[in-house]
Formats: C-alpha cells, structure tokens, sequence
C-alpha cells in the first residue's frame, strides 16, 4: 500500500491535450535527387486530415492527404502539364481547390482535389490568364493574380461561382523587365517572390502583393479591380512580405528591405495613397530571415483571438510571435527546431486548437523533405502564458 | 572484469565453506540483517507501440524503417545499495534491497536515399545507446529451503523505481550492415533525455541466489528479474526534442516497458540485542 500511495502521484495528471496532439513528421521520398517545397495545406473535405500542396523538381506538383494525427494517407503527383502550383489553396462549398499553371502555354488551370478518387480533375482553364501568381478566396469570391508577360501588366481576376468563367479582371502597368524574376519563381531558382492577395474585412478594397511601375509593390484595387492607391516598393529589395487585415484600414504586416524583415502588427495604411513601402513604421527583427515566407494569420487561443507571425531565423528556426490585434503588444513567442534546417511554409489553426505548421525541412543535410509539425492546443496556450 | 572475478572468488569461497560446515544450521527466526549490495545488470525494452519521425510513402525506400533493438546481454548497467532483512521464521523472510541502479537500452536504425544523377547514394546506420539512472526499491518476500549454513532461496515481490537522470547518444556510420562499431563510428554528444522519460516505475520482481551464512556475516549471490508495468517513454514530450535529435537524426523513441535481468552480490551483518552476535548453532540431528 504504500508504494501504491507514493506511486500514484506519478501515475500522470489530466491536461487538456493528448500526447497525439503534438507531434514532427517528416514525409519520406527515397529519391535522393528530390527537393520538395511544400507551398500549402488546408483542411480535408471531411475535417479527417489535411490536405498539402507542394512543389518538385522545379515546378512539379504533388498533393498529398495525411490523416490529423500526420499520418500519410496518398499522395498523387500530377501530370507534367500542370505545373507551379500557387500556394493559396481555395476552399469552395466545402471542396479544395488549387491553380496552376499549363507547362508550355503558360496559361491558368483551375484543379479540383479529389480526394476520393486520390487524383485532381480540371475545373476550368483560362487561356488569356499567363503565369498565376496567387489566388485567394475573399469568403464570397475567389481571385486569381496573374503576371501577363505580354501586355507587361499585374492582372487580378474575379472568377464566377462556379469557377469556370472570369467575371471580372483587373490590371495594373509594369514598366521594367520582371520576366527573369517571374521565371526564377515559378521554377524555384533563388528565391520566391511573395505574392499575395486580400481584401479589406468591409469588402471596399481588394488589395494585391505584386509588380507594379518599376517595384515590387503593395496595390489597392476598388470592388470594380480599378486601381485605388499603392504603396511601392523599393525595386524588388523591399516591399511586402505578408499582409492581414484587420478593418478599418488598418492591418498586420511584415515587409522586407534587402534582407531585413519588419514587423507592424496594427498600422494605418491608406488605401487611396500613393506611398512608399518602406515609409511604414514598423519593427526591425535582425535574427529573421528576409527571403523565407512570412505567415500572419487569425489565431483564436483560448478564446481570445491574436494575430501570429510565423517566420524563419537566419539559424534556421522557425519563430513563432503572437500579437494582441488591438493594441500591436507582443503577448508570446516561441521558437521551434534545433540542428536541422526547417523553413515556414503554412499555418493554420487545427479543429483541438492546436497549430499546423508545414514545412520544408532540410534532412541528413541536403534532401528537401515536407514536414508537418503539430502544437497541441495547451503547447499553442503555453505561448501566450 | 572485475566484478566477474569477484563473483567467481567468492562463489568458490560459498563453496569451499560449504563442503566444510554443513554441520551447522542458521538461527535466523526474527532476527533482522543488514549490509550492502552490489552487482551488474542487463536492460531490455518491450515495444509497446512505435512511433517514427520519418513517415513511410509510396515513395520510401523498401527497407523498413522498424527500429532494431540490442538483445538484453548488450544492454549493460550496474547498481549498488543497502540489503535489509527480517526473518518471520527460520525460512521466511522479508528483504528491502534499496539501490541506485544504472541501465540501458540500445536500438539500430538505419536509412538509404538513392542519388540517381550524381550516383552516390546516401545511407547511414545509427545505434542509439540510452542510459537511465535511478533508484530501484524492491520489497521481496524470500524463502529459504534450508536452514542451514549454506542456504539456496528464491525471492518474489514488487519494486518501485524513480528515474534521476537520462542520457542519450547516438553512434553512426553509413554503411548499412546491421552492425555499428562504437569505436570507429562517428558519434553525437551526449544529451540529456530526462525529460523524455516517465520518472516512476512499479512493477514486478523475481529471483533466487543462495547465501553463506559465518558466525558473524553472511554472503549472497542472487540473480532478479524485473519487469515494470508502466510505459516509461513520456508521451506529452515524444516530441518535444529536448536532445535535439528529432529531426536531425529523425528518432523518435517507442512506448516501451523495461525489463532488467541482475546479478549481485550481498554481505550481510545480523542486529542483535544480545551479547553474543554468533548465528551459527550446532546440528542437533
């Protein structure tokens, strides 16, 4: 009895997480030869796992369903016409969606993931629509950005319901040669550009990440995609890096310059102005890594709702800042990995409250691996504590 | 060696004494000993469920990714403590052996990756080699089936152990051969794996020894099987990487129950209130 009564004490205590909860997997290809750049991941239809779109061989597409506890499920690697993938999935009525790209006529494709069948069929196609850059589902209309290499412009498109017609498109001028950078990007050489597109939470402004003038820059676009205002950028060494609204004209940003990073959590930008990109006030953080992908999204922790940045250190980490939206306060941070290289690819918030993280992970030193790493909800509170 | 060359001294010691002295018979009911302990083990680990960092697709590798673990005889350790006793009666007794114990456990996992354009493949091989340290309280009820001076038992009850201190290293080579020499491999440092480890254990134990009495002391040699019911891998922290090894060396440790096979050696001293402290009395038959 007494050794009973000393070893109950550590029979383990309840917590509100499951060891299943937290967990690193790293998703093996024996193909020494293969780098693999994991570009986004969503929920699956039936919330039984997620979805993850990645990059290979260049440009190559692969999609692959795991299970939520990081389990692999399939995968399917699409034909070699649809290549660069954008890393915005959209989610429609419940059914995942990705754009590409046609390998030779450069135009759009619309891809539905089937993932009864473990493949993708084509929804739609848009033959005047040349290198996708972004898509974005705004919750009532889903846009595609484009870069059109023969009228030099930054195209954005509203499409239909349905997704197969273009109901309005949009435009803005490009005045310097961008093809070298548009060509490094969808192919993988050096580094990715972030492209992205919003909107306001009002619905009044859309507002796009790309080529505008002679920079690198961040548009604002009326309802009709006429242009509003831009904030430009320095060339291509500064801009946006990542953006998210949080209304009234205000928003969460990142932006780069060269390689430095910035962080505003709550600044004022107006749509209509003609400003520059690197006059927005904001916060200097030496250790990031400028290049690599930025994250900011809408995460609800115990109950309270924060902004999170995910970003990667120049030591290869991941750095993990949560934010109060209200007041831009820096309420956690967290850093993850040691030793391994891994770099921020998606987040998103898990139905236990938990945290997804894709990313790319470098293993044995040099092959690209997809990783999936998993914050239980008390890990993702212990943040904020 | 050592220890080996101990034993053996002193088991032909037990026996050269035996041959001598079976004249004599043990006065041993309540009585109470006390002494010290000492001796090696052998660890070994039963999977209770795997786990991987590395997950398996259609396009891994055909070699298996299981871990490979050492047989009990490669998985060396030590302990030492105290030795109490009380005989109820001359052949029944209840013996605390309290004594802070090292063992270990060892796996072999290995990878491949085929480089097609530089014809260079990539494999490496890494043994794991972990060693846990920690206080081991069994509380064994023992029979004796003589009373006599040299005196064969077996011994049964349970143990309760508390973890102090976990460490973790992991050898490598990239010849994948199913062996991993620890002198010629290259190999991490050595990290703290503490808190990647449950502390309390509580299990069964087993075994049987025989002990020589003298006048004044008494010797045994005994050999215990172990066998602990809880799952000793920390599962909140599986993943939490504290050794760093996670991804680098993509380990991740199986739920595992321990098991641990010792040897050891015992000298005893009898308390006693009288003058006399002799235990030996003559055969009356």
């Amino acid at each position: 009895m007494l050794f009973l009564g000393i070893a109950v004490p550590f029979s383990g205590c309840k917590k509100d997480s499951k060891p299943e909860d937290s967990f690193i997997k790293i998703y093996d290809d024996q193909n020494g030869n293969k780098h693999v750049h994991p570009l986004g991941m969503t929920a699956s239809e039936s919330n039984d796992g997620y979805i993850v779109v990645s990059a290979y061989d260049g440009w190559r597409i692969q999609v692959m369903k795991i299970d939520n506890t990081g389990e692999f499920v399939w995968n399917y690697e699409l034909p070699s016409n649809y290549v660069n993938a954008v890393p915005d999935l959209v989610k429609m009525n419940g059914q995942n969606y990705l754009v590409c790209m046609d390998a030779v006529g450069l135009f759009t494709y619309v891809l539905k993931i089937d993932e009864a069948a473990h493949t993708t069929t084509e929804v739609s196609s848009f033959s005047n629509v040349l290198y996708p850059t972004a898509a974005y589902n705004s919750g009532q209309t889903i846009y595609i950005q484009n870069y059109d290499r023969l009228s030099y412009k930054t195209g954005i498109h509203r499409l239909s319901g349905d997704l197969s017609s273009i109901e309005q498109s949009g435009s803005v001028n490009i005045f310097t040669d961008v093809e070298e950078q548009i060509v490094n990007h969808v192919t993988y050489i050096g580094n990715r550009i972030p492209f992205f597109v919003s909107s306001t939470p009002e619905q009044d402004y859309i507002v796009m990440n790309g080529f505008y003038n002679y920079s690198f820059s961040l548009i604002f676009l009326n309802p009709d995609l006429s242009f509003a205002g831009v904030y430009n950028g320095a060339g291509f060494n500064g801009g946006l890096s990542a953006l998210s609204p949080l209304g009234a004209s205000r928003f969460a940003l990142a932006r780069f310059s060269y390689d430095n990073l910035y962080y505003n959590p709550g600044t004022t930008l107006n749509p209509t102005a003609i400003d520059i990109a690197e006059s927005i006030p904001a916060q200097g953080h030496s250790e990031l890594a400028a290049e690599k992908p930025v994250l900011i999204r809408d995460i609800s922790i115990s109950g309270t709702q924060y902004k999170v940045y995910l970003s990667s250190t120049r030591s290869n980490q991941l750095l993990i800042s949560v934010y109060d939206p209200a007041t831009g306060e820096l309420v956690g941070k967290k850093y993850l990995g040691k030793n391994s290289p891994i770099t921020a690819c998606d987040l998103i918030q898990t139905e236990d409250e938990g945290l997804s993280i894709l990313v790319q992970v470098k293993i044995m030193g040099n092959l690209d691996r997809i990783g999936l790493i998993k914050l239980s909800k008390a890990e993702a509170e212990a943040i904020v504590d | 060696m050592m220890p080996t060359k101990t034993l053996l001294f002193i088991f032909v010691l037990a026996i050269g004494q035996l041959l001598q002295a079976q004249d004599y018979h043990v006065f041993r009911q309540k009585k109470m000993y006390v002494g010290l302990t000492g001796g090696i083990n052998f660890g070994g680990a039963q999977v209770v469920k795997d786990y991987h960092v590395l997950v398996n697709t259609p396009q891994s590798s055909a070699t298996g990714q299981e871990k490979k673990y050492a047989s009990i005889g490669q998985n060396k350790g030590s302990q030492f403590g105290l030795y109490f006793s009380y005989s109820f009666t001359r052949k029944l007794s209840f013996v605390f052996e309290p004594s802070f114990q090292t063992t270990s456990f060892n796996y072999a996992t290995a990878y491949s990756w085929s480089d097609t354009v530089n014809s260079s493949d990539f494999n490496i091989e890494m043994m794991h080699r972990q060693k846990l340290s920690g206080v081991n309280l069994p509380l064994l009820a023992r029979y004796d089936f003589t009373a006599s001076q040299f005196s064969p038992y077996v011994q049964g009850g349970i143990f309760m152990s508390f973890g102090h201190h976990a460490r973790k290293t992991i050898f490598y080579d990239n010849t994948i051969d199913d062996e991993v020499d620890k002198e010629t491999a290259d190999q991490t440092g050595e990290a703290d794996l503490t808190r990647h480890m449950n502390r309390a254990n509580v299990g069964l134990s087993a075994g049987a020894g025989f002990t020589w009495f003298a006048n004044y002391f008494a010797i045994s040699l005994e050999s215990n099987f172990r066998y602990g019911f809880r799952s000793m891998v920390n599962d909140r922290n599986r993943y939490a990487d504290y050794t760093g090894f996670s991804v680098q060396y993509l380990d991740a440790m199986d739920q595992l129950k321990l098991f641990n096979l010792d040897i050891q050696l015992s000298i005893m001293f009898p308390i006693d209130n009288s003058v006399s402290l002799g235990i030996l009395r003559k055969s009356r038959y």
